[in-house]
């Protein structure tokens, strides 16, 4: 077996291609866009700058292997060459590096200098690897791939970014694709130098429908034919539909899932793995928000219904000028849904599971598959998990985030009963 | 053509420039110039499509300077270019040459000018404007865009009076070297930075008084409607009436080419038809959306630091502007008496100044000032004088 028959998860530009394209669930559209516009960069004077946005597991890195694998095949070598900077963009912390970074990418054996430990022979060494960059080039149109690019952005400083932006701006001869988890002050502010600089496509998580295409092209990329038969058969549609209530459509989570899955027979176990993978991806993109942002979660998760960017500047003792950034963080990270109300955006927690307890979200998660199953069942108020569920919600009757789970869950069953009945 | 909102745009692609375009070359025919505006219009298309296409008896470069830190990478940054243009000749920088063998006792290698030469960099670069003067037949052009943040970097690695000696040095170029020209341009305006250059006390400092100072204004209507049907066709939007549409859109953002092609990337985006109400309800939700995608807050936040003290008396004109469609200089002097409590009306003009300097706002044919961009005043009724009436009204409600 070669590397690149596995489905990396971690890096998917590591992988085949071929089990890109057929494990894609993501924005078509989108695809072809970028590739359009990058054969463009290729074939006229014009370039883009793209970036991919969105929060962990939505699939951005999956895009732009899909977009380069793409553009490989449409356009040749003599014309195009590809530059993926490394994963990890913690060495990416100044210009020498970053133009050291494309000459490996581009396979260049020839180091211009070894660099200096004072300012201005770093200076003089980043002035020979872009000269070198462009000689290695010999007249192609450089392709430069960043994942990461707040944070290679963020490492860079302003001075960096400068360098970079004029590097872009004087040689004409690069069209950058990048992902970024969120949309930093060095894209939004109009006083730093990236601002308004690159088109920003933000990724939205797919449907029920897709993430049940996801589950079946993996299970069939690693042979388990019975798996993804399974996964498309009627008898399972409401586990994955109420699943898709657990996991919501971020597709890393849901590849995170069938890793672990062999059959789709016992839902329970099913279920307690996926809140397994649920609360390992919270947890891990709540490390990543800042203390105000974790003061607003903690506030609107507490709270009955949706809030003005006002209501949660008054709670949380910050101003509406702050408060507005953080919110649109957290809506582009998938914490929180904005609704535009006439003027007024309104803002709510959208994971229905947040931090409730283990045995309360599995109530919660049986009570969204009867929906599936019997949906004037589930919404009988004697019916035994009506019961249950109520038992539960008293138990903790301490903490409002479980009283409040069940109206916030029922009103996106809800949504999504009302798009299925509108579909049939 | 495709919707590139912050892209690099092919110089044949940068439409409805020719007569400014042509107006510069004339200029440029006489002396050197800074082309100021705000981010954005399209200040670095417009040079990059003249260093393209340079008219006859012209050679242009063109340089971002915004990564340079210190007077000596500017030198090599000038001598990089230079030798490529000579080389192009088959010629080379031999005042050049001669000057650093004497300076540092050594050959210029790989085109990097040796460390040792960074004090007598003033000589180096009239060393290598005497070589372009020799050898090239034609005037040449540095457009030198983003010079506010090179003079700024400098000021900040080597001071102010650094950044100060490299105005000086490139005033004095312009005056003993007749074949070369220089354009200065940058997001920040230059005034902005000689203040600063100026700050501690120092002798008024006018390193630029020789240059014309020209404005790059927004397309024309005609040109942004012309380049709204182009992308609309180029982007396959659907739709119905596509002049209306791109009359809309021109409209709505004031012929700014860079809001055209983002309104219409949005609408690519979205998957909607492009007709003008979606272009309208696009830059509407824009403008309202309190996270603010446009950043339109900077033209509010930036104030503290262009105005300082006197922001106040800043604010009271621009609130008071962002309610009407145009104000004449007396009525703002009277809005500034009442709101920011200022009696003396000069203080009023030399701030209305400013703010004509800064982009805020422009006196129009009959001297009446308005906002020099529609998309600006609307963020700022809405942001601040509806938003302050509206919280009044609920106070009393």
């Amino acid at each position: 077996m070669k590397a690149s028959d596995h489905i990396w998860q971690s890096s998917p530009r590591r992988t085949a291609p071929e089990i890109l394209v057929k494990t894609f669930v993501g924005d078509v559209t989108l695809v072809d866009r970028l590739v359009d516009q990058i054969v463009q960069s290729v074939q006229t004077p014009n370039k883009h700058y793209n970036v991919i946005a969105g929060g962990s597991g939505i699939g951005k890195s999956h895009t732009l292997a899909m977009v380069v694998g793409r553009v490989r095949k449409a356009v040749a070598d003599t014309d195009l060459a590809v530059a993926w900077l490394p994963d990890d963009p913690s060495g990416l912390g100044s210009e020498l590096h970053l133009f050291e970074a494309i000459l490996d990418a581009l396979g260049d054996g020839e180091r211009v200098s070894p660099g200096g430990a004072r300012e201005g022979d770093r200076e003089v060494a980043a002035t020979a690897a872009r000269s070198r960059v462009l000689e290695v080039l010999g007249g192609r149109t450089l392709l430069l791939c960043v994942e990461e690019l707040d944070q290679v952005l963020e490492a860079f400083g302003e001075a960096g970014q400068r360098g970079l932006r004029a590097f872009l701006q004087e040689e004409r001869c690069c069209a950058v694709l990048g992902t970024v988890a969120e949309l930093t002050p060095d894209f939004t502010d109009q006083s730093r130098p990236f601002f308004g600089f690159f088109g920003v496509h933000r990724l939205e998580e797919v449907d029920a429908k897709a993430t049940i295409r996801l589950l079946a092209a993996h299970a069939r990329a690693r042979g388990d034919s019975e798996l993804a038969a399974a996964v498309k058969s009627a008898d399972h549609r409401s586990v994955l539909s109420a699943l898709h209530h657990v996991l919501g459509g971020l597709p890393g989570r849901w590849v995170d899932l069938v890793r672990g899955v062999d059959d789709l027979s016992e839902p329970d176990r099913i279920l307690l793995r996926a809140l397994d993978v649920h609360e390992r991806w919270t947890r891990a993109a709540f490390e990543r928000c800042s203390t105000q942002q974790r003061l607003i979660l903690h506030w609107l998760s507490g709270q009955r219904g949706a809030m003005q960017v006002k209501h949660v500047a008054r709670a949380c003792s910050i101003s509406e000028q702050t408060v507005s950034p953080q919110l649109r963080y957290l809506r582009d990270a998938g914490w929180v849904s904005a609704t535009r109300v006439g003027r007024e955006t309104w803002y709510e927690m959208r994971d229905p599971l947040h931090a409730l307890d283990c045995d309360y979200a599995l109530e919660l998660f049986r009570y969204s598959r009867l929906w599936f199953i019997d949906r004037d069942a589930a919404l009988t108020e004697a019916s035994p998990i009506a019961a249950r569920i109520a038992a539960a919600a008293e138990h903790h009757a301490e903490d409002p985030r479980h009283a409040l789970a069940l109206p916030l869950l029922e009103r996106r069953l809800m949504a999504a009963w009302t798009r299925q009945a509108l579909e049939r | 053509m495709r919707a590139n909102p912050g892209g690099e745009i092919d110089p044949a692609d940068v439409l409805g420039r020719d007569q400014l375009i042509a107006s510069i070359w004339r200029v440029l025919s006489r002396q050197s110039l800074e082309l100021t505006a705000e981010r954005r219009i399209g200040k670095s298309s417009v040079i990059k499509k003249m260093t393209a296409e340079p008219v006859p008896g012209f050679g242009a470069v063109y340089q971002d300077l915004e990564g340079i830190r210190t007077r000596l990478q500017f030198v090599q940054s000038v001598y990089r270019q230079t030798e490529a243009l000579l080389s192009r000749r088959k010629k080379t920088a031999d005042r050049l040459s001669r000057l650093v063998r004497t300076i540092s006792g050594t050959e210029i290698r790989g085109l990097k000018l040796p460390k040792v030469a960074a004090p007598d960099w003033k000589r180096l670069l009239v060393a290598i404007c005497e070589d372009l003067q020799e050898h090239l037949d034609v005037v040449l052009v540095f457009f030198w865009d983003e010079m506010p943040f090179m003079l700024q970097n400098i000021r900040a690695s080597e001071g102010s009076t650094a950044a100060r000696e490299v105005l000086d040095v490139l005033r004095s170029i312009r005056q003993s070297i007749t074949g070369i020209r220089m354009v200065y341009t940058g997001s920040i305006g230059l005034h902005h930075v000689l203040a600063e250059l100026r700050g501690g006390g120092e002798v008024s400092h006018a390193p630029m008084n020789d240059m014309d100072r020209l404005d790059v204004p927004p397309l024309e209507r005609a040109d942004a409607i012309d380049l709204a049907q182009r992308i609309i066709a180029g982007e396959s939007l659907p739709a119905d009436a596509p002049v209306e549409t791109a009359d809309a859109l021109a409209k709505e953002v004031n012929g700014i080419a860079y809001y055209v092609h983002l309104v219409l990337d949005g609408l690519v985006k979205e998957g909607w038809d492009a007709t003008p109400d979606t272009v309208r309800s696009l830059v509407r939700r824009k403008i309202h959306d309190p996270t603010d995608p446009w950043n339109l807050a900077h033209f509010f936040s930036r104030t503290s630091s262009y105005y300082g003290k006197e922001r106040g008396l800043a604010l009271a004109l621009l609130d008071a502007l962002a309610g009407t469609d145009a104000m004449s200089r007396s009525h703002l002097i009277r809005v500034a008496q009442a709101m920011a409590d200022v009696r003396d009306p000069h203080e009023v003009i030399a701030m209305l100044a400013r703010l004509t300097n800064d982009h805020y706002v422009a006196p129009d044919a009959e001297g009446d000032y308005r906002f020099c961009y529609t998309v600006v005043q609307r963020w700022w009724r809405h942001h601040r004088v509806d938003a302050v009436e509206g919280d009044s009204r609920e106070g009393e409600a």
